[in-house]
């Protein structure tokens, strides 16, 4: 086949740094195809994803017989789909609006079923290589020194994490700062991206930048290297912070062994913690405090009542932080001295 | 917020100006940048803040010639009286995000780096200037602070807002927390400080009180080497060897006018 099969085809938000003019031809050895693989395909009947996102930060409607391009990956969001990075031939699921093509073995009762995708093949090269999204990742990194990190996590997904992280962004920024805003961990997709951009940060990046579609299922030692990445990036840019979102909850499978592993909490220098009420705030805070982790504030869901506020603070001993607060520079400033920054540009 | 910036008069020789006007919240604040014919790119500009009457113009014109000859920016923001009432402190009011927005719009408007600034002020101003210092030390190049009414101590037994330990109300804004987290940088700043030696009067716009008397002094010369002295052994305490010095202008009585005569502004372009 030959490339004029692409043309009009929905490259999704995952596929952002792939150079289109290479796709050249089609494999269709499924069964051989791997996280990342890019995955021409055609609409066949939409479900719950009825809008792809595009590279550009637009959403497209999709319709039936639309050409679509989605990396083959996996999926975790307990909201929706927990999906697996397999292509079947005879049809496979749309997992996320920003990517992911598998096959979904779980979904949340309250939502459709997925957007069915016909897989037409995997997309190659000129040269019979299939492309895949960890050719086009940014170069590999060493473990940067110097620059400090504010790690968000949270009891699960819609906890706050995203909220609070582009408002302390936003903060950081207005102190003065040049911030680097980025996701470890997660699936990729426009709206985080877009509201760090939103928030002023002078570098936005995810692990889709580092040449993974989706965290999910992959290797933590691959998972570590692309944080380094990450950062080294964001180091080398010249920024002073970097705000660091890890998906999901504490307990999801990537996010937890991150948090369980010394070395990985080396790089962080401190934690936000987001979630919706004080029960989750004092269960989430004596979890993290099995693996050494106290955070310097909670905030999320929570924060929005007076009450549960209060009660958090009181249970944990951790203060409370709105998203006002977070949008506030003196604020925000106070938790960058507090993340080190000036003794890391004194370093530096 | 909207922001503005029109040209306006220049205020001596060479030096072209420019007013810039931001919002934040309900409060507008103007700021006039006044540009030297040769900018130095390296050099921080000068951000110079008012007292209570409110003469930024003057200001300015005492700042000129010296910030012309070293190729500085100079920023001379004017808090109103109706906007303003009370913009020497910071809680409350919010003069702090107001000048963050006007340093922010100056830099993107490409007229200067202003990431870090020269940061002086007098008497209300110094009040505001080592107050917005210590929630923004990253900010601040070299501190000067000539002829506060009175201080913040870097003293964790004198309550807010004449120390760092918790107010006896509580706050809208938790300052002295916030200020606790950037003491550390804040006292790793370069400070110099400035006071009239016949400071001496216990003029109207003093803050007065038994307990600002006692802890602080009775005049402002008094307060700044009281400052200095609460500063010095602060910054001791955590093994920072301070880099302060106290100047005494000679003559000088609570005057910004005479205190620029007796070479104020100079001794601020020259440190």
């Amino acid at each position: 086949m030959e490339n004029h099969h692409f043309k009009g085809a929905k490259w999704c938000f995952a596929t952002r740094r792939i150079d289109q003019s290479l796709a050249h031809g089609l494999h269709q050895d499924f069964a051989q195809a791997q996280p990342g693989d890019l995955i021409l395909g055609r609409v066949t009947s939409i479900g719950n994803h009825q809008r792809i996102q595009l590279p550009a930060g637009r959403p497209s409607t999709l319709y039936p017989g639309d050409l679509v391009v989605l990396p083959c990956g996996a999926r975790y969001a307990p909201d929706q789909f927990e999906g697996l990075a397999e292509i079947d031939e005879k049809g496979s699921d749309m997992l996320a609006g920003g990517g992911c093509l598998g096959r979904m073995v779980h979904r949340n009762e309250r939502i459709k079923p997925p957007t069915r995708i016909q897989p037409l093949g995997r997309i190659t090269s000129k040269d019979g290589v299939v492309l895949n999204t960890s050719d086009f990742a940014l170069p590999e990194r060493t473990r940067p020194a110097q620059i400090p990190v504010i790690c968000v996590v949270g009891t699960a997904m819609n906890s706050g994490k995203t909220t609070a992280t582009a408002a302390l962004a936003h903060g950081l920024t207005k102190a003065g700062w040049h911030v680097a805003v980025l996701k470890g961990t997660g699936t990729g997709a426009f709206g985080d991206y877009n509201s760090f951009v939103d928030a002023g940060a002078s570098f936005v990046a995810d692990f889709t930048d580092a040449g993974m579609v989706t965290t999910y299922l992959e290797p933590i030692p691959r998972i570590v290297a692309g944080i380094d990445t990450l950062l080294g990036e964001s180091e080398s840019l010249g920024c002073d912070i970097a705000v660091m979102e890890l998906a999901d909850g504490i307990f999801q499978r990537e996010t937890a062994a991150l948090l369980a592993d010394a070395s990985v909490r080396d790089r962080f220098s401190k934690y936000l913690f987001a979630c919706a009420d004080p029960v989750a705030a004092a269960g989430g805070v004596a979890e993290l405090g099995r693996n050494g982790i106290r955070p310097i504030a909670l905030t999320g869901m929570l924060s929005c009542s007076p009450m549960a506020v209060e009660e958090a603070q009181t249970a944990t001993g951790v203060q409370v932080l709105t998203r006002r607060q977070l949008l506030d520079p003196a604020y925000a400033n106070t938790l960058a001295a507090r993340a080190g920054i000036e003794r890391a540009r004194h370093a530096a | 917020m909207f922001d503005t910036a029109m040209d306006v008069p220049p205020v001596n020789g060479p030096m072209t100006t420019t007013r810039f006007s931001v919002r934040v919240g309900e409060r507008t604040l103007s700021a006039d940048v006044h540009i030297p014919s040769m900018p130095a790119p390296d050099t921080p500009p000068l951000l110079a803040l008012h007292g209570i009457s409110r003469r930024a113009s003057v200001m300015a014109k005492a700042f000129a010639s010296h910030c012309e000859a070293k190729g500085q920016v100079l920023i001379t923001p004017r808090f109103s009286r109706k906007q303003w009432p009370h913009f020497q402190r910071i809680g409350s009011y919010r003069p702090d995000r107001s000048l963050l927005a006007i340093l922010a719009l100056v830099e993107q408007m490409g007229v200067a780096n202003t990431n870090k600034v020269d940061l002086f002020g007098y008497s209300g101003g110094a009040q505001l200037a080592h107050r917005f210092a210590m929630l923004y030390p990253q900010r601040v190049a070299s501190l000067h602070i000539a002829a506060a009414g009175w201080y913040c101590l870097p003293d964790f037994t004198q309550p807010f807002p004449m120390g760092l330990a918790p107010a006896e109300k509580p706050l809208k804004m938790n300052v002295p927390a916030l200020a606790h987290n950037q003491l550390r940088n804040y006292l790793e700043l370069k400070l110099r400080v400035y006071i009239g030696a016949e400071d001496q009067h216990r003029d109207d716009a003093l803050r007065k009180g038994h307990a600002i008397d006692n802890v602080q002094g009775r005049h402002r010369l008094a307060r700044a080497r009281h400052y200095c002295r609460a500063f010095r052994a602060a910054a001791e305490a955590r093994g920072i060897t301070p880099n302060l010095s106290l100047t005494e202008l000679p003559n000088c009585l609570h005057s910004f006018a005479d205190c620029a005569k007796a070479g104020l502004t100079k001794l601020v372009c020259e440190a």
